[in-house]
C-alpha cells in the first residue's frame, strides 16, 4: 500500500480534528482549570455543588452563575462596590482587599464559602471562617429565619470589616505573585521558598508527600484545610 | 532529470500550506489569548494558553498524574489528548508532527529559504559530519533532563527555555530571559543549518524519533530504479542520507517525505511511502 501527500494531510486533518471532536464528545478535552466544583454526594443539597470547593481562583461572576446567587448581594455582601467590577474579582482578592483583622481574623475564600454555603442553605461543616457584618445583614435580609445552628455561627463569626485594600483592576498571574503559597504551588515550590521539610511535616502533620505534588492536592486528598496550611506556610515564608 | 526534479523543488507543496495552517492557527491562538487577557480579543476564538494545546506538555505530565493524579502546573487534559493523537499519527508514519505540523519547525524551514539564497549549497553542510553525530544525541539528554526535572518539581520547568513558547509569546513579557535567547539562537542558527533545534535540541523531536523504528508506513527506496542523482539526500532537512538506505528508519527522519518520488525524486515509484515491505 502507498500513501501521497494527500493522504498524509487528510490523515493528519482527521486525526487531530476528529480526536478533538471525539474528546469533546465526551466531555475530556479542557484547556483550562476545571471550574466547576464538585458536587455534594449525599445528605443535605446532594447533588448540588459544593460552596467548599469554591476556590480562590473563582471570580465572583462565576460563583454567581455557578450557585445562582444575584452577583449584587455578593457585590454588597463583600463590599465590592460596583457589580461590573465585582464579576471579574477573584474570590482570593478578598484576602488584600480586607487586610488584616484584628485577632488574626481573615476575610478571604472561606468566607465566601460559608456565605455561599448558608445562602443555599446548606451544611456549614466545620468552617471557622469569619462574615464581615455587611454579608451577615445580607444573609438575614434574605432570610430573617435562619436556623438556630446558622444565627449561632453567624454571632460567633461576624466581624466589622470594611475593604481597605484598592480593588485590583487585572488578574495577578500564580507565578508572578512572588513568596507566597496559593492554590498551583507545589512542595517543591515550597522548599524553594526556603521552607525545611520539617516544617512542612509540622504543619500538615505527616510525613513529607512527593514534591511534584501541589499542596492544594495534597489537603483536597487528606481532608486538611487548605486554607489553613496555605496561612501557616505563607507565616513561615520570610519576604 | 535534474531539470525536472528543479521545477518539482520550486513546488508550494501540500506540507507547506499544511505548515503554514497550523502556524497561523497557533499565532491566533497566542495573540487572542493575550487580547482576551487585556480585555480584547474574541469569544469565537480560542483564547487557549499555547501549554494546553502543546502535546509536550502532556508528556511531561505522565510522571504526576500517575503519581500524584494531578496535571503539572499550566497543563490540562487538551495537552494530554493531543499528545495521544500525535502518537498515533507517529505511529502510523513517523514524526510527521514536526515535518508537517510544529510551527517552530515552519518557522525555522522559513528562515532557511534565507540561507539557502545566500550560502547556495553551503547550506546545512556548515557541521563537520563527525561532531554533527555526536551533537545529535544531545537532543535525547534534554529529553531526560526535562522529564526528570518535571517530575521533581511539578513545574512546567521547560517553559523557561522553550523557544516555541517564546516565539509566540515574545511580546507578552511573561517570556523567559533564556527562553527569548535560544529562540534568537535558533533563528540565527537556521541560516545556517536546516532546524537546528530539531536536530540538536528538542526533546519532544526526540521521543516523537523512536517511532521511526516501529512506524507502519515508512519510506522505501527501490534500488533497481534508483538513478544514483543523490537528490533525496540533499533534500533532506535533517542530512538523512536517503540515497544510501534501501528504507529510511533513522531516528532523526521527521517524516516531511521531501525526498519521496512525489517530491523531489526524478525517477517514478522510486522514492515511496509504504505499507508492509520489509
Amino acid at each position: 500500500m502507498r500513501l501521497k501527500n494527500s493522504h498524509i494531510g487528510v490523515l493528519i486533518v482527521i486525526v487531530l480534528i476528529g480526536g478533538i471532536y471525539i474528546a469533546k464528545g465526551f466531555g475530556l478535552w479542557s484547556t483550562e482549570s476545571d471550574k466547576v466544583p464538585i458536587k455534594i454526594t449525599e445528605g443535605t443539597g446532594a447533588g448540588t455543588y459544593d460552596p467548599f470547593d469554591i476556590r480562590g481562583s473563582y471570580s465572583f461572576g462565576e460563583i454567581s452563575s455557578l450557585f445562582e446567587i444575584d452577583i449584587k448581594l455578593l457585590a454588597e455582601a463583600f463590599q465590592l462596590g460596583d457589580v461590573e467590577v465585582a464579576k471579574d474579582l477573584k474570590s482570593k482578592d478578598l484576602e488584600s482587599l480586607y487586610g488584616e483583622q484584628e485577632g488574626d481574623i481573615e476575610i478571604g475564600n472561606e468566607s465566601v464559602q460559608v456565605f455561599v454555603a448558608i445562602m443555599k442553605e446548606l451544611d456549614i461543616k466545620d468552617s471557622d471562617a469569619f462574615l464581615p457584618m455587611s454579608a451577615v445583614q445580607v444573609l438575614l435580609e434574605v432570610d430573617p429565619n435562619r436556623s438556630k445552628e446558622v444565627l449561632d455561627y453567624l454571632a460567633n463569626h461576624q466581624v466589622e470589616a470594611n475593604v481597605s485594600g484598592a480593588i485590583p483592576e487585572v488578574e495577578t498571574q500564580p507565578d508572578s505573585e512572588g513568596l507566597k503559597v496559593n492554590g498551583n504551588t507545589t512542595f517543591s515550590q515550597v522548599l524553594d521558598f526556603g521552607i525545611s521539610v520539617q516544617e512542612i511535616e509540622s504543619i500538615i502533620g505527616a510525613k513529607m508527600p512527593p514534591e511534584n505534588q501541589s499542596v492544594k492536592s495534597y489537603c483536597t486528598e487528606n481532608g486538611l484545610s487548605f486554607s489553613v496550611v496555605k496561612e501557616a506556610l505563607n507565616t513561615l515564608i520570610t519576604p | 532529470m535534474e531539470s525536472k526534479a528543479r521545477s518539482k523543488k520550486r513546488q508550494w507543496r501540500l506540507r507547506n500550506w499544511v505548515q503554514l495552517v497550523f502556524f497561523l492557527l497557533v499565532s491566533t491562538i497566542a495573540v487572542n489569548k493575550f487580547l482576551v487577557e487585556n480585555g480584547g480579543g474574541s469569544s469565537f476564538l480560542s483564547s487557549a494558553s499555547l501549554h494546553s494545546v502543546c502535546p509536550f506538555g502532556g508528556v511531561v505530565s505522565i510522571y504526576n498524574l500517575l503519581t500524584v493524579g494531578d496535571y503539572i502546573q499550566k497543563i490540562h487534559s487538551s495537552a494530554l489528548i493531543l499528545m495521544g493523537l500525535v502518537f498515533l499519527l507517529a505511529v502510523l508514519l513517523g514524526p510527521v508532527f514536526c515535518g508537517w505540523i510544529c510551527p517552530l519547525g515552519t518557522f525555522q524551514e522559513w528562515i532557511g529559504k534565507i540561507g539557502k539564497r545566500i550560502f547556495k549549497k553551503r547550506y546545512n553542510n556548515f557541521v563537520p559530519t563527525r561532531l554533527d553525530g555526536y551533537m545529535r544525541y544531545i537532543r535525547i539528554f534534554v529529553l531526560l533532563w526535562v522529564i526528570y526535572i518535571t517530575a521533581k518539581t511539578g513545574l512546567l520547568v521547560f517553559a523557561n527555555v522553550d523557544p516555541y513558547y517564546a516565539l509566540f509569546n515574545f511580546w507578552t513579557g511573561e517570556v523567559a530571559i533564556q527562553a527569548l535567547v535560544i529562540l534568537s539562537l535558533t533563528a540565527v542558527g537556521s541560516l545556517f543549518v536546516e532546524r537546528p533545534w530539531c536536530k540538536y535540541l528538542c526533546p519532544y523531536g526526540a521521543l516523537l524519533g523512536f517511532t521511526n523504528k516501529f512506524k507502519i508506513f515508512r519510506l522505501h527506496r527501490n534500488e533497481s530504479t534508483c538513478i544514483s542523482c543523490d537528490l533525496c539526500s540533499k533534500s533532506c532537512p535533517m542530512n538523512i542520507n536517503v540515497a544510501n538506505s534501501k528504507k529510511v528508519s533513522q531516528l532523526q527522519c521527521i517524516s516531511c517525505f521531501e525526498c519521496s518520488s512525489e517530491n523531489i525524486c526524478p525517477v517514478p515509484e522510486t522514492v515511496e511511502i509504504k505499507w508492509g515491505e520489509k
